[in-house]
């Protein structure tokens, strides 16, 4: 039996996403600054213009609907859910406003993908965009990836258990540190120091390889929020390809694999505890996933002979595979020659080096590889109770930060939300295949999206389906949220109308 | 006579077929990467971004309205470019006479043209970015928007 949503459930709900706004407001101050610094003043009128309508519209919700009360489950995880619709309308607004999307629409699905740390982009003339522009775009990652809620927690929010249940409704069920405003600004710490060092990296790299200082530095900036965040955005429109940069590349590279990296695992490395890195489930099994689709998609590409020598297979196939997996999407190749020339073999290699993903509680889309590990520990335990003797209790575990004995329950777990996933690949394939795109592509695109990975076969320009463009969008919303909070929220809606009367706890 | 004539045609076309590259769009170039792979072809974009000097020679990119492909010219070539393009300037349009390549054994399996020609067509010029009237009002509005919603709960109570 459901109970329905009080106008005092609404009035909680409205109210913190309401202070969600104006902090999401409060972050345009960066590319507002940026506009100025760099004098671009028609930039500089449309980020003061969407930072005023976003504390505008987050004040007035505030207004129309006070509350002082704490969140629970449902109120908290809807919160989260509309948050990022949200997030994705008032991003949007510095987007249309400087003239490279064709509509609102346009402007609104690049925003989701940059908060949602896909990287599937519709924007126009990117060669020409401004520099606040892009900071606006990669800031959008930088925060996506980290979380709105996180960042809420970090300044917004005080101390409550509302506060876990938002953090959780973000598909962050870890707590790095026993309290979760602890957690959310450990990540934030991590996130800024790794800021710091990738930055000053890839300025120097960008440097050496011939690029002016401040071109380099603000690059850097940029392909760190995108790369740690596994995002994808890049400043300019060939994607990482721009820099034809083999150090460039093995700089990105660890960015990416850091940002596969679990936050726990980042504090216990952060603690000296070095051994976790390798006796942790989830480096095990994304070591042995990358190796074995690597060593498939060399199979394929010697099949073809698609590159001439081991240089160009590592910097192409390793890189784009590591991308995938990772879930940034960046691309050193063009998109058509992912179908013309890969064959279907290794294009199949990474569509399920992106629906897998990376590590639960990091930027990384994706089923996650803690689910995965989980599901075949749960196989070889079921073959090791056939092979045992009845009376025989067979447990197995795994080791994540600290050993955990698998129970069905967990399975279970990892079981509804990895089928979840494969429900939303499926269904986004259908809708490409509706719209009359070959089978191959549509597959590789919808992964693509709900995965939050960013790599595309091409479908994915200002001309496609004004439809396919809405199924993307919540492609990349449900996939960055994992489901249930989204879940939630639509229970909600419909137990406003069916609901029982009644006060929920 | 008419044998050395009708000779003389064949080479001098043979040379002139030999001699042509085939003009692409991007789009064209990527879509038959394997067709092209190899053969001299003449590309024509604008300048975008950064001239990334290395060595003896330069990385230009080059957009032509459909993508951007990587040109690697040597030095003195690539310095004919005087603007590039960014949110201030147009880059300057050129012509590019080289080699593609759909998997550079040189680069790392980049798809990139190799130019052994470039043409300045067009210099680019400074880009205008004036500011709109209606998006002041809006802002202003919305200012007093927002001090009317932090000062009114006070002047309630």
């Amino acid at each position: 039996m459901f109970l329905r949503p009080t106008n005092e459930d609404i009035r909680t709900i409205a109210y913190y996403i309401g202070r969600l706004i104006v902090g999401l407001g409060v972050t345009i101050i960066v590319p507002l600054i940026t506009a100025i610094i760099f004098r671009e003043w028609d930039r500089a009128l449309d980020f003061t213009i969407s930072m005023f309508a976003a504390v505008f519209i987050g004040l007035l919700l505030q207004r129309l609907f006070p509350s002082k009360q704490d969140m629970n489950w449902s109120q908290g995880l809807a919160v989260t859910s509309i948050s990022w619709l949200a997030a994705m309308f008032i991003g949007a607004i510095p987007l249309q406003l400087s003239g490279h999307f064709a509509s609102y629409l346009d402007a609104c699905f690049d925003s989701m993908s940059a908060f949602a740390t896909t990287g599937l982009a519709l924007i126009q003339n990117l060669d020409h965009a401004a520099v606040s522009v892009n900071m606006w775009r990669h800031l959008m990652m930088f925060l996506g990836g980290q979380g709105i809620v996180v960042i809420a927690l970090t300044f917004l929010v005080r101390g409550t258990a509302g506060a876990y249940r938002m953090y959780v409704g973000e598909a962050r069920e870890e707590k790095v540190l026993p309290n979760v405003i602890s957690t959310a600004r450990f990540i934030w710490f991590v996130s800024l120091v790794y800021l710091v060092l990738g930055t000053i990296a890839l300025t120097i790299v960008g440097f050496l390889e011939g690029m002016p200082l401040v071109r380099s530095f603000l690059h850097g900036i940029w392909i760190f929020m995108a790369a740690f965040d596994t995002g994808g955005f890049t400043p300019q429109s060939q994607s990482i390809l721009y820099y034809h940069s083999f150090p460039y590349e093995i700089v990105v590279t660890v960015l990416m694999l850091l940002g596969t990296i679990n936050f726990s695992l980042h504090y216990a490395l952060w603690h000296g505890n070095f051994r976790e890195f390798f006796k942790n489930i989830e480096i095990r099994t994304l070591f042995i996933s990358i190796g074995s689709l690597f060593m498939i998609m060399l199979v394929g590409f010697t099949q073809l002979a698609v590159y001439p020598n081991w240089v160009a297979i590592f910097r192409k196939g390793f890189f784009q595979l590591v991308s995938a997996h990772s879930g940034t999407g960046y691309m050193t190749v063009y998109a058509p020659q992912f179908s013309n020339e890969w064959g279907l073999l290794s294009l199949l290699m990474i569509v399920l080096a992106m629906g897998f993903g990376g590590s639960a509680c990091s930027t990384a889309g994706g089923i996650k590889a803690v689910r995965i590990a989980i599901f075949c520990k749960a196989l070889l335990q079921d073959i090791k109770r056939i092979m045992s003797p009845g009376s025989a209790i067979v447990l197995e575990k795994i080791h994540h930060i600290k050993d955990i004995i698998l129970e069905d329950r967990l399975v279970r777990s990892a079981l509804v939300i990895t089928v979840t996933y494969v429900i939303t690949y499926f269904a986004g394939t259908l809708v490409g295949l509706y719209y009359g795109y070959p089978f191959a592509e549509s597959a590789f695109e919808s992964v693509s999206a709900a995965a939050n990975v960013g790599l595309s076969t091409g479908i994915t320009t200002a001309s496609m389906p004004t439809g396919l463009k809405i199924t993307y969008i919540i492609q990349m919303w449900i996939g960055r949220l994992e489901f249930m909070s989204i879940f939630i929220l639509f229970g909600l809606v419909i137990a406003r109308f069916t609901g029982a009367k009644g006060r929920s706890k | 006579m008419k044998q050395i004539s009708y000779w003389s045609l064949i080479i001098i076309s043979s040379l002139v077929l030999v001699s042509s590259s085939f003009a692409a769009s991007g789009n064209e170039l990527v879509n038959n990467a394997k067709i092209y792979d190899g053969q001299k072809v003449t590309f024509e974009g604008e300048t975008i971004g950064d001239i990334m000097v290395r060595q003896d020679h330069a990385w230009l990119n080059v957009n032509d309205g459909t993508l951007a492909i990587g040109i690697w010219a040597p030095v003195e070539l690539a310095n004919k470019v005087r603007h590039t393009g960014s949110y201030r300037f147009s880059g300057d349009k050129i012509m590019i006479k080289g080699t593609f390549n759909r998997a550079c054994q040189q680069h790392g399996g980049d798809l990139d043209i190799h130019a052994s020609e470039i043409t300045v067509l067009k210099e680019g010029y400074k880009r205008a970015h004036p500011i709109n009237q209606a998006k002041v009002v809006i802002a202003i509005a919305l200012l007093i928007g927002i001090l009317i919603l932090i000062v009114l709960p006070k002047l309630i109570r």
